[in-house]
């Protein structure tokens, strides 16, 4: 496996060597930071917003920002469970399943990205 | 005499079915895919100029067989069955498999041939079309696994086209027409027979719930541009057949809602990011089914127009998965990462895919998912319009996030692929311009739309609440990710109603037939066991110096009929 910061740029696309801040421990901080900020002025938008609700529960300050932060990690936590529950192995319906074989090769193209 | 059989106007199906004839005697391959590219552009120029009305009408048997219907409704399916069609041949270019070719063809024209059908008979014929040429898109895979799914897929299809068809039968019984309207009537109450086949046949091939297994189990097993076709044509015909025939049907409501919450679970446990990406696009397909339910102006626009919306970034999401597919030779998410370093275009595009899936401002789904939940909000349905608002998120989570992340960022799986070919780069380039030129310019498509659209998207409140759903929702993610609550992906399958003829039926038939053979072993060596003994009894009885056979067949009849008096005679006592 290559380490993700040792490649050298020449083996890279340029464009993808270019955003390779993205995965700096730093980088990645600020990314959440902005995003809170961001999400704290969306949140006071709400005071000027000038909304106009279907539902009286639509129409409570920040229904949506807390609807939306809920529902995604009711979502994910969820998930945990029902993967125990419905989870199996790869080749649980094998043989003459897809997700057990490979993806034959003549339909493919596979190549590294210094293949000419 | 044949003057009679030239229409007024050509149906457009009949390129597409002239060209897939014509296609394996061309010599070399640049004309075949050349042919393939300017099919879709030609038939979508017969559709734009085509004037309204009812056309290439012929007698058959006592019947008024309408080829072209043509209004606003199947204008705009028409059109965009068109693009998607250019869109997958380009994005195809590089195919030399002529049965690919063909197949695309014949599935592309018989699902617009579907959508200008003015009769149920029509519609029947083109809707088997679309099954037998869509699973040679599965079969092309060419493994034992995608012929096992192709006769899954081909089962169920043509399964809903049996039902259609009884329920045309029945339905034409019970004094109706053929004509493919409107076929609510006084509500569900009143419905006949054969109105609820028709709607069960639709709801097969729009994946309703409990119905839907067939998509995710077949959708990922085409191959790399076979699943990006697939993805355009059959649920959204199916979709068009209810807008036709069950507008403002309640329960559809009811049904599309389920349909936009179940999906999201399955796609976010998935590891096969092109079946995360067939849960996602049931999910979708639950939007359109509730727009069809509410049955208003409004929402009859909305479920138009957030077909048309999907069927681009669907396509666009799909052709971006493939095109990894494509290069690194898996489409797992496990086994996926890191990839955008040598695949920067095509994580690019696979995030406007997932912009516009996930409906932010300025991006198709945002200007198309929103005329349906202003009529849900408009007509009321509270719980209704919260399911959506749920969805929505997880959309996010599973489209947005869960597609480009796991499979361009996320931890590096060492992979370094070489960029998507030119025709791959192509196509979703120019999916992703009409994703985005959609999006920015939403009365573009307003204008095509069944009725006039008094509808504004990009009000600031709206705009607010919109941005306040989703970047809550990405604020979420990042924190679970960051802080390791958000589940990394692992390799392994999840179990679906799939299981049921998958697993246990062919286990209970087992069980039957193992019993049956070992009931049959018995009494086949009980008879020849106790048959000697069998034989002599009954010879001592009826043989020349039987009791019986003494008097015979006098005595026989005699004493059978004394037993059978005997009987009478007890049972009457008890």
């Amino acid at each position: 496996m290559a380490d993700k910061l040792r490649d050298d740029p020449q083996d890279l696309h340029p464009l993808g060597a270019k955003l390779r801040w993205v995965e700096k421990d730093a980088n990645i901080v600020r990314m959440i930071t902005g995003l809170a900020i961001l999400c704290a002025i969306l949140f006071l938008l709400d005071f000027v917003a000038g909304r106009k609700p279907y539902f009286g529960l639509e129409g409570w300050f920040g229904f949506y920002a807390i609807y939306g932060f809920i529902a995604f990690s009711f979502i994910v936590i969820m998930t945990g469970y029902l993967k125990r529950l419905i989870g199996r192995r790869e080749d649980y319906y094998a043989p003459g399943a897809v997700d057990a074989e490979d993806y034959p090769s003549v339909g493919l193209d596979v190549k590294d990205h210094t293949d000419v | 005499m044949f003057e009679a059989l030239i229409p007024d106007v050509w149906p457009p199906v009949l390129i597409y079915i002239v060209a897939a004839v014509v296609l394996p005697f061309l010599p070399s391959h640049p004309q075949r895919a050349f042919l393939t590219l300017v099919v879709p552009l030609i038939g979508g120029w017969m559709i734009w100029t085509v004037p309204e009305g009812q056309h290439a009408v012929y007698p058959l048997m006592g019947f008024d067989l309408t080829l072209m219907r043509v209004d606003k409704l199947s204008v705009v399916f028409g059109l965009i069955f068109s693009i998607a069609a250019f869109l997958a041949a380009l994005y195809a270019w590089h195919v030399k498999d002529r049965t690919q070719q063909i197949a695309t063809l014949l599935y592309a024209g018989t699902a617009i041939g579907a959508v200008f059908a003015g009769d149920l008979i029509t519609l029947f014929i083109y809707w088997e079309g679309t099954a037998l040429a869509s699973v040679f898109l599965i079969w092309a895979r060419n493994t034992e696994g995608a012929y096992q799914t192709g006769m899954r897929y081909l089962i169920i299809q043509i399964g809903s086209g049996v039902i259609l068809l009884a329920g045309i039968a029945l339905h034409y019984q019970d004094g109706g027409s053929i004509a493919f309207d409107r076929l609510t009537g006084d509500g569900p109450g009143s419905w006949p027979i054969g109105t609820w086949l028709i709607l069960f046949s639709f709801g097969i091939k729009c994946a309703f719930p409990l119905m839907h297994n067939w998509l995710q189990d077949s959708y990922p097993a085409a191959t790399v541009t076979g699943t990006v076709t697939l993805s355009a044509f059959t649920t959204k015909m199916a979709v068009y057949c209810l807008a036709r025939a069950f507008p403002g049907t309640e329960m559809l409501i009811y049904v599309g809602a389920i349909m936009t919450l179940f999906p999201i679970f399955f796609a976010e446990i998935e590891n096969d990011l092109r079946r995360v990406l067939s849960y996602s696009l049931n999910n979708q397909l639950g939007f359109m089914v509730v727009g069809v339910g509410i049955g208003t102006e409004l929402s009859l626009n909305g479920t138009a127009a957030h077909a048309f919306c999907h069927i681009l970034y669907k396509a666009l999401l799909f052709m971006s998965v493939g095109a990894v597919l494509f290069r690194t030779g898996t489409s797992k998410a496990s086994e996926l990462g890191g990839l955008y370093r040598t695949m920067p275009w095509t994580t690019f595009f696979c995030i406007i895919g997932a912009a516009s899936i996930s409906a932010f401002p300025l991006f198709s789904g945002f200007i198309s998912k929103s005329l349906i939940m202003s009529a849900a909000g408009k007509e009321q349905y509270f719980f209704v319009w919260l399911a959506l608002v749920f969805a929505s998120a997880g959309v996010l989570s599973h489209s947005g996030i869960k597609i480009p992340y796991f499979a361009f960022f996320a931890h590096d799986s060492g992979k370094r692929p070489k960029e998507a070919p030119w025709n791959m780069m192509l196509a979703m380039a120019m999916t992703a311009f009409l994703c985005v030129f959609l999006g920015v310019f939403p009365s573009t498509l307003y204008g095509l739309l069944p009725y006039d659209v008094k509808y504004e998207p990009y009000t600031f409140a709206h705009v607010v609440e919109q941005l306040q759903l989703l970047v809550f929702a990405l604020l979420a993610f990042a924190l679970l990710m960051r802080y390791g609550f958000y589940p990394s992906e692992e390799k392994g399958i999840n179990l679906d109603t799939d299981w049921t003829y998958r697993r246990a039926i062919p286990a209970i038939v087992s069980i039957l037939l193992r019993e049956t053979g070992r009931f049959k072993t018995w009494l086949g060596a009980t008879v020849v066991r106790y048959l000697p003994s069998w034989q002599r009894g009954l010879y001592r009885h009826y043989g020349p110096d039987g009791l019986l056979g003494r008097q015979w067949p006098t005595g026989s009849m005699a004493f059978w009929t004394t037993v059978l008096l005997s009987g009478c005679l007890l049972s009457y006592y008890f």
